[in-house]
């Protein structure tokens, strides 16, 4: 019996779907069979991010309507050996799908696949209301700005009056530099301000859209920051216990010194 | 642990010259987030602030009569005297001084005497609710005259003359001078009844009390 995990955020454009397919990807490359269910209808992006948009014959709305089958429907990624898409349409709304048709696919699917990785439409109606409705765990995607992290908060809210009550946090497109200059939020002010414990830091990176205009996730590249973060982040999903750090940040002096000290006690 | 205690005020005085922590946009982030936060909270679980603002009214009505419908409780920032933080700011108007409590505290053992102020108090309000009609059907005849609101002037006006006419037999017969005084007789006259009535009823009780025990 696999897990079926939600990555959503509230606000849109802070990397719910860069999140699903690094984390899908990531958890695939670690030996995992995984699933990445795109329950954006109307506005799907994980097909391109993924790379996957030429391959589709069938979405989610089809098998919801019983004109295939959910097997047929799910598109196999042909470079990560077991890593399967099942993709959203494209030309109906949120209302095409409801709680229970989205519970039935989410059953369905653990059955085949260790993971299930839910992509959630940002906002809070009837989409993010479809997306949560099958999952055992929700992740929250937010960056470090206030718009991002009010929304968050508001989601962490919607999700501890539901069925996930312990919702993880995934602090996204992290810049060290300004972190360091004082001018942004780190990931201890974050989960101070929303007190949800945190499963990833994630640096911001060009590299995400260096990989994303190929149509390959981050994870695939060693060299990417935002792609180290996300293999460490699936490990934590694992159960690894791993502190969380962000890779490329660079401790200042006084921190070295700092930690230099505290180390010698 | 030596090393650490020696260095420890070093760096926090060199830290000194660095930038301080209040001129960082993220520190004035953070706090706007805070309150934001927590007004965003109050209002995810609007039962919750209902909840409390039904028992705050609770508590006061025991001592003071208020407007609960214009009544308001908000979450919002406060800035004065050297505060800077969340603060609950609660705008209740007052419609009558209850002196219920004091008598309740005076007298916990006679539990008549409460009864008897509530019957005081609604009388109280009922004289307000004749003056609030007053004053909509005077409008009333400015705009338009239904025959409803005339039949309601009429009663209300039967009332209004009666108390005038009395006022009138006192002047014919008495001095300017005197009349204030007689109408400011009658008023303690009236003041005075209604205490009567209650020493009488609460001697009656004490009576009655005694009888018991």
């Amino acid at each position: 019996m696999g897990e079926v995990i939600v990555i959503t955020s509230g606000k849109g454009g802070v990397g719910k779907t860069t999140s699903a397919a690094n984390l899908g990807t990531a958890l695939t490359i670690m030996g995992k069979k995984v699933a990445l269910v795109d329950t954006d209808i109307g506005l799907r992006n994980l097909d391109v991010v993924m790379g996957l948009e030429n391959r589709i014959v069938y979405d989610i709305v089809d098998v919801v309507e019983e004109n295939c089958k959910l097997k047929q429907a799910l598109i196999k990624d042909r470079r990560y050996e077991g890593l399967f898409l099942l993709p959203a349409a494209q030309t109906r709304d949120k209302n095409a799908v409801n709680e229970e048709q989205m519970k039935k696919i989410c059953e369905e699917l653990k059955l085949e696949f260790d993971f299930v990785i839910i992509d959630c439409p940002a906002g809070i109606e009837q989409g993010f209301k479809n997306a949560i409705a099958g999952a055992d765990r929700a992740f929250v995607v937010t960056t470090p700005e206030v718009s991002a992290v009010r929304d968050a908060d508001r989601i962490v809210g919607l999700l501890e009056s539901s069925s996930l009550p312990k919702p993880q946090l995934i602090l996204n497109r992290i810049r060290t530099k300004l972190v360091k200059k004082g001018d942004m939020m780190d990931e201890s002010d974050i989960v101070d301000l929303l007190s949800i414990k945190l499963i990833g830091a994630i640096p911001d990176d060009e590299n995400v859209i260096v990989q994303t205009n190929k149509g390959e996730p981050s994870v695939t590249n060693p060299k990417s920051l935002s792609g180290k973060a996300y293999m460490e982040t699936a490990r934590r999903i694992l159960g690894e216990d791993i502190p969380v750090t962000i890779p490329g940040k660079k401790d200042g002096f006084w921190a070295k010194f700092k930690k230099f000290f505290t180390i010698t006690k | 642990m030596e090393l650490k205690e020696v260095f420890e005020p070093i760096i926090n005085f060199i830290k000194g010259f660095q930038k301080k922590e209040t001129e960082n946009s993220k520190v004035k982030a953070k706090e706007r987030l805070k309150l934001v936060l927590y007004q965003d909270r109050a209002s995810v679980s609007p039962d919750y602030f209902e909840m409390m603002k039904k028992e705050l009214v609770e508590v006061i009505k025991k001592y003071v009569d208020i407007d609960e419908e214009l009544m308001e409780v908000e979450l919002t920032r406060l800035f004065e005297d050297g505060l800077d933080g969340p603060a609950l700011v609660a705008n209740i108007p007052i419609k009558n001084f209850k002196p219920v409590a004091k008598k309740v505290e005076e007298k916990k053992d006679e539990p008549v005497v409460v009864e008897e102020v509530i019957e005081e108090s609604k009388t109280e309000e009922a004289t307000e609710k004749v003056k609030t009609e007053e004053i909509v059907e005077e409008k009333s005849e400015e705009q338009t005259e239904t025959a409803e609101a005339e039949e309601k002037k009429e009663e209300v006006d039967e009332e209004i003359k009666e108390e005038p006419k009395t006022e009138e037999v006192v002047e014919e017969t008495k001095e300017e001078v005197k009349e204030e005084k007689t109408e400011e007789q009658q008023k303690d006259e009236e003041k005075k009844q209604p205490t009567k009535k209650e020493t009488t009823k609460k001697t009656q009780s004490k009576s009655k009390k005694s009888t018991k025990k």
